[in-house]
């Protein structure tokens, strides 16, 4: 009798642990309502990855002119203002998951920071990038699509030309997109963007 | 092993109770019993750990938050009857519920044709609506497809049926912008410098 009775007894508290467990944790997770308002996530962390990683998603960038060499690229969409996100660290660039992939029919994106909070950016020296200058992407494929640089501007972030950045392309292009010309000290951030435009050469 | 036979009673009860109480408020979070003694069952003390006790105490607290908000009702009707809920802890009730649900069931299909569509027909532009953020906007309340992305984006389910095509892009016959190559346009410039935006 009495061994019976113990194990029930731990029988119903491992079902109590278990249960509470599972019962206890989902509604914090799922943050209840009347609890503080979310900051919001950070640009990149709210974009899921992806189930199956198309085989053009792009991996890594690189830039010898300018001594670019990425880690993986981060996936950016758009921000609540609707204007694109941006990684959320110096040394990440990250490209636009509502474009075309690089080497891809159509104007792919990779955006970078110049600097981020004191420290340089990824796309530091992208004003310096010249026409005929080389970028390569590499794919989740294995494959590299190889771009040639023809033009880098730069505009005033309120008259930002959307449609020449955006807009579609006869070939698969590429924009490299950072920020340069004067800093604002007052919002904490450049008035300018820098764009580096080029083609498509070959698929490696 | 040589427990009395009243303290095993005590415990069983004890234990059956504490699964009992736990397990119903899992599966109806709303369920209103205010004079549950919840974790502080005595019977629990000597199985519960640190991980249980912080992990029952969120869940406690959510319980009393659900039936507070409810009064009894469903977390969708408690949204309904009270336009006047604060705009982010309907966000957050979004989170819960599914959105996409609870649109279908009103009006989904309807609603889908007109969002998508011209944006000239249709009538309920601002009505308060179960789930998202307790507007429901046409395609047509949005400056720009940009601006439409980003409320798609930011209240997942869409419950304003903004992607009725269910294809990820906001609004793109009612802007235009169907076959473009890129998707969305994103607005303004770009912030890759400095600091980052509050």
């Amino acid at each position: 009798m009495t061994g019976p009775a113990l194990r029930a007894v731990l029988a119903g508290a491992a079902a109590v642990l278990t249960a509470g467990l599972t019962a206890c944790g989902a509604p914090e997770a799922a943050t209840p309502a009347g609890a503080p308002a979310a900051a919001p996530a950070a640009p990149v962390e709210r974009i899921p990855p992806p189930a199956t990683v198309p085989e053009t998603t792009p991996v890594e960038l690189g830039v010898p002119s300018i001594g670019v060499r990425t880690g993986p690229l981060l996936e950016l969409g758009i921000d609540a203002a609707g204007a694109l996100e941006v990684p959320p660290d110096a040394a990440t660039a990250g490209w636009f998951s509502l474009a075309p992939t690089p080497g891809s029919p159509g104007p792919a994106v990779i955006a970078g920071h110049v600097d981020f909070e004191g420290a340089p950016g990824v796309f530091q020296r992208l004003d310096e990038l010249q026409p005929g200058d080389e970028v390569t992407v590499t794919r989740a494929d294995g494959s590299t699509a190889v771009f040639s640089t023809y033009l880098v501007e730069r505009y005033p972030k309120d008259r930002f030309p959307t449609e020449r950045v955006y807009g579609d392309t006869s070939g698969a292009e590429l924009r490299l997109i950072t920020c340069g010309g004067a800093f604002d000290a007052g919002s904490g951030h450049y008035r300018d963007n820098v764009v580096a435009y080029a083609r498509l050469v070959r698929l490696a | 092993m040589a427990v009395p036979r009243r303290t095993r009673l005590s415990m069983l009860a004890a234990a059956a109770s504490g699964a009992l109480v736990v397990t119903m408020a899992g599966t109806a979070l709303a369920a209103d019993r205010p004079d549950d003694p919840g974790c502080s069952e005595p019977g629990l003390a000597e199985v519960r750990s640190e991980l249980l006790d912080d992990a029952c105490a969120a869940f406690v607290t959510a319980r009393a938050v659900a039936a507070d908000a409810t009064l009894g009702t469903t977390p969708a009707a408690a949204q309904d009857d009270d336009p006047d809920d604060d705009p982010d802890e309907e966000a957050e009730d979004s989170g819960d519920d599914d959105g996409a649900d609870d649109d279908a069931d009103d009006d989904g299909d309807d609603d889908g044709d007109r969002d998508e569509g011209d944006g000239d027909a249709g009538s309920g532009g601002n009505e308060i609506r179960a789930g998202g953020t307790g507007r429901d906007r046409d395609c047509r309340d949005f400056a720009s497809q940009a601006d439409a992305q980003a409320a798609l984006e930011a209240s997942p389910g869409d419950p304003e049926r903004l992607d009725a095509d269910d294809d990820g892009i906001a609004c793109e016959n009612h802007f235009g912008t169907e076959g473009r190559q890129v998707a969305v346009h994103p607005k303004g410039g770009v912030a890759t410098g400095g600091t980052p935006r509050p």
